[in-house]
């Protein structure tokens, strides 16, 4: 008996097959489904290997590499070589014709200690320089397809090998381009760890030419994206212009781009970028400089003092930001430790850095905002409380910082805390008295999200506590805050402590990001834990 | 109201609304205008017409895909497997009346039908090995041992290590 789905008519087996290339969305990295299917029989097998839209995604690991197959010159190898070296990135390249590309080289290894030297790092990894520099000819010859290249590695070695076989190579089709540099330890010192000549230079033009619009739209002209994570630049030569998304992160200090550097980069794009991100990317100095982008909605800011500048505020003007996301990153600076004093000094540059954004930066009009590992004084938020305790009115100066952070965003509409401290969680529940509303209230009063993401229970539930202590004024006394939907992201087992510190008007829902809770049964004669979708939920 | 006749002579009538669902039977009736003839489905069994005409009836009044979907197919085409609850309980059929519906789906150019279709064979192939695709659509493996040596070198690479 024959098969009834191979005598389909071919154009309906291959809107199978599309449908299973969908599916594997997920896991593009193997293609299961539908390497699968071409080794089934001949005909569905000629049918799969011949469409080469099935094949554009191109994923590059280290076990990509045969390394059983000796070669002594890169430069040397043929395409049946190639073949044996890279045998099943080779194949996909084949299959996938004419066709855009998607390019992910993923060379993150567990052999990777941060603790050794890049040399260090370098011999243990299982590729050797010959295999970085093929791969990058094997590759190379593709560029005119390029459609997305992300390249992840903790080694730099393998970024410069890839990186310089594309200089000056046109790449028509490329829309995005993500550099990230897995070692992000320099990100806020001098990288001491590569040679003094060590850069990326794919997208930079060589020194004397002139990163014009014109060498932008011969070689990178659908590029709209870039993300640039640890990397090394010649900021000042790189060509892509008109961006719509620009993400800079863990810039070792002595590649940081300079004010000037930044600002022509950002000049380059000025109208048309939407969307910021400087994690560690920041000049040091600003001085005198200025920006504006007048469509930016995003702004991603990772800040570490000492090494990001005080007058960032103003150095970017952008009077359409809608998104707004502050990382306190000064945890992560090692000389923020060194002593007593140096701790003091990073604080108070933080501080006062908050407090002139504030003033400079439309933050009446953010409707979203993301506080990342923030950090705040409580000895502050206990004079507050006092402060209502005594009835006290206050005006905006006498509040600490994280109240007139919060208190200046009247517009807010989705509130995002991640790995908060009890600082910024008691701000959100100290309710200020001013001349307005002497009775109190509480900063941010109307939200169509509250998320908090964190794994200290303690200052979950005193969040919590305080909030449904508000909650339970009686009228005449502070308003409680009015919530849609609080997300929180934790363990599910918190769920049974958690439900008996909220009200039913702590929010119209509390779901949590892991998918359920966990909590005792409503029933009283089942015993053990029961799921609920929704904290409030009976 | 439309009467359709089925490849086995049967007639079906249904409300215009729900008939026009498929391009096929939208543009013959806009060729023939306002007629009382019977529109013949060669192609379609009265089996599978019932079966057709019930996710019409049931998808009545939902939008339809743009005429040029097939030019932005990449972008249009929801990138899963994911079938609605009584799209996954009215496409629980038989293997043969499965693939019935896949063909008349397409000659009567119903792109929705033909999606979840071709979405539910998809999700039978998901996770099985070739052997097992083999014995559920009773298809013969028919390569050579070279071609089958060749194959398994290929898998050796592409498999995740």
């Amino acid at each position: 008996m024959s098969s009834t789905i191979v005598s389909l008519p071919n154009e309906l087996q291959l809107d199978i097959f599309h449908a299973l290339h969908d599916s594997d969305v997920d896991k593009l990295a193997n293609q299961d489904n539908l390497r699968t299917v071409t080794n089934v029989c001949r005909h569905w097998r000629q049918l799969a290997v011949n469409t080469s839209a099935f094949w554009t995604f191109i994923f590059v690991d280290e076990n990509s590499v045969d390394l059983k197959f000796p070669f002594v010159d890169a430069y040397a190898v043929d395409g049946i070589g190639a073949l044996h070296v890279f045998p099943w990135i080779v194949t996909l390249l084949q299959r996938s014709g004419v066709q855009p590309i998607d390019i992910c080289v993923n060379l993150r290894s567990d052999y990777f200690d941060p603790a050794l030297t890049e040399y260090q790092n370098q011999a243990a990894f299982p590729w050797n320089i010959g295999h970085v520099l093929l791969l990058s000819r094997i590759l190379g010859a593709h560029a005119a397809r390029f459609r997305t290249v992300e390249i992840f590695s903790e080694l730099w070695q393998p970024i410069q090998g890839i990186a310089t076989a594309l200089v000056g190579v046109p790449m028509p089709l490329l829309e995005v381009w993500n550099v990230t540099r897995g070692n992000f330890q320099w990100g806020h010192r001098f990288d001491t760890d590569l040679d003094s000549g060590a850069c990326m230079p794919a997208i930079e033009c060589p020194v004397g030419m002139s990163p014009s619009e014109e060498l932008n739209t011969v070689m990178y002209p659908r590029l709209r994206a870039i993300t640039l994570q640890g990397v090394l630049q010649n900021w000042s030569q790189l060509i892509p212009r008109n961006l719509v998304s620009l993400d800079l992160s863990y810039i070792p200090l002595h590649s940081r781009p300079t004010a000037w550097e930044l600002k022509a980069l950002l000049l380059a794009s000025q109208f048309s970028l939407e969307s910021l991100s400087l994690w560690a990317a920041t000049p040091i100095s600003v001085v005198g400089e200025k920006i504006t982008l007048p469509n930016l909605t995003f702004l991603s800011l990772g800040v570490s003092f000492p090494d990001t500048t005080q007058g960032l505020a103003d150095y970017l003007d952008i009077p359409s930001l809608r998104r707004l996301e502050l990382y306190d990153m000064t945890h992560q600076n090692p000389s923020n430790f060194a002593d007593g004093q140096a701790m003091y000094n990073t604080t108070w540059s933080l501080f006062e850095f908050l407090l002139h954004m504030v003033g400079v930066w439309p933050m009446r009009k953010l409707t979203h905002l993301t506080l990342r590992s923030p950090s705040f004084h409580l000895s502050d938020l206990d004079d507050v409380d006092a402060a209502f305790a005594d009835g006290e009115l206050l005006e905006e100066g006498d509040l600490p910082v994280p109240l007139v952070l919060l208190f200046s965003c009247s517009s807010l509409k989705n509130l995002r805390i991640i790995d908060p401290d009890l600082g910024i969680l008691r701000a959100l529940v100290s309710p200020v008295r001013h001349k307005d509303i002497p009775s109190g209230v509480l900063a941010v009063p109307s939200l169509e999200l509250l998320q908090i993401e964190t794994t200290n229970l303690a200052y979950l539930g005193e969040f919590f506590q305080r909030n449904t202590h508000w909650c339970r004024c009686p009228p005449g006394g502070v308003t409680p805050r009015s919530v849609d939907s609080i997300l929180l992201d934790v363990p599910p087992e918190w769920g049974g402590l958690l439900r008996t510190l909220v009200t039913n008007n702590t929010a119209k829902e509390i779901l949590n990001g892991k998918g359920y809770f966990e909590v005792g049964s409503a029933d009283p004669s089942v015993t053990g834990a029961s799921k609920v979708f929704d904290l409030l939920s009976n | 109201m439309v009467t359709l006749v089925t490849s086995d002579n049967e007639k079906f009538t249904a409300d215009k609304e729900v008939a026009e669902r498929s391009v096929l039977i939208k543009n013959m009736l806009e060729d023939v205008g306002e007629s009382d003839q019977p529109i013949p489905l060669p192609n379609v069994s009265s089996s599978v017409l019932k079966k057709v005409l019930e996710y019409c009836e049931h998808h009545r009044g939902e939008p339809l895909p743009a005429a040029d979907a097939d030019t932005t197919q990449d972008d249009t085409r929801k990138r899963t497997t994911d079938i609605s609850e009584w799209d996954q309980k009215f496409i629980t059929v038989d293997q043969e009346m499965l693939f019935e519906i896949i063909l008349a789906a397409n000659y009567l150019d119903i792109k929705s039908l033909l999606d979840v279709g071709c979405k539910t064979v998809a999700n039978m192939i998901k996770g099985k090995t070739p052997e097992e695709i083999r014995k559920l659509f009773n298809i013969v493996n028919d390569f050579t041992p070279e071609e089958e040596a060749q194959i398994k070198k290929e898998n050796e690479w592409a498999e995740d290590r």
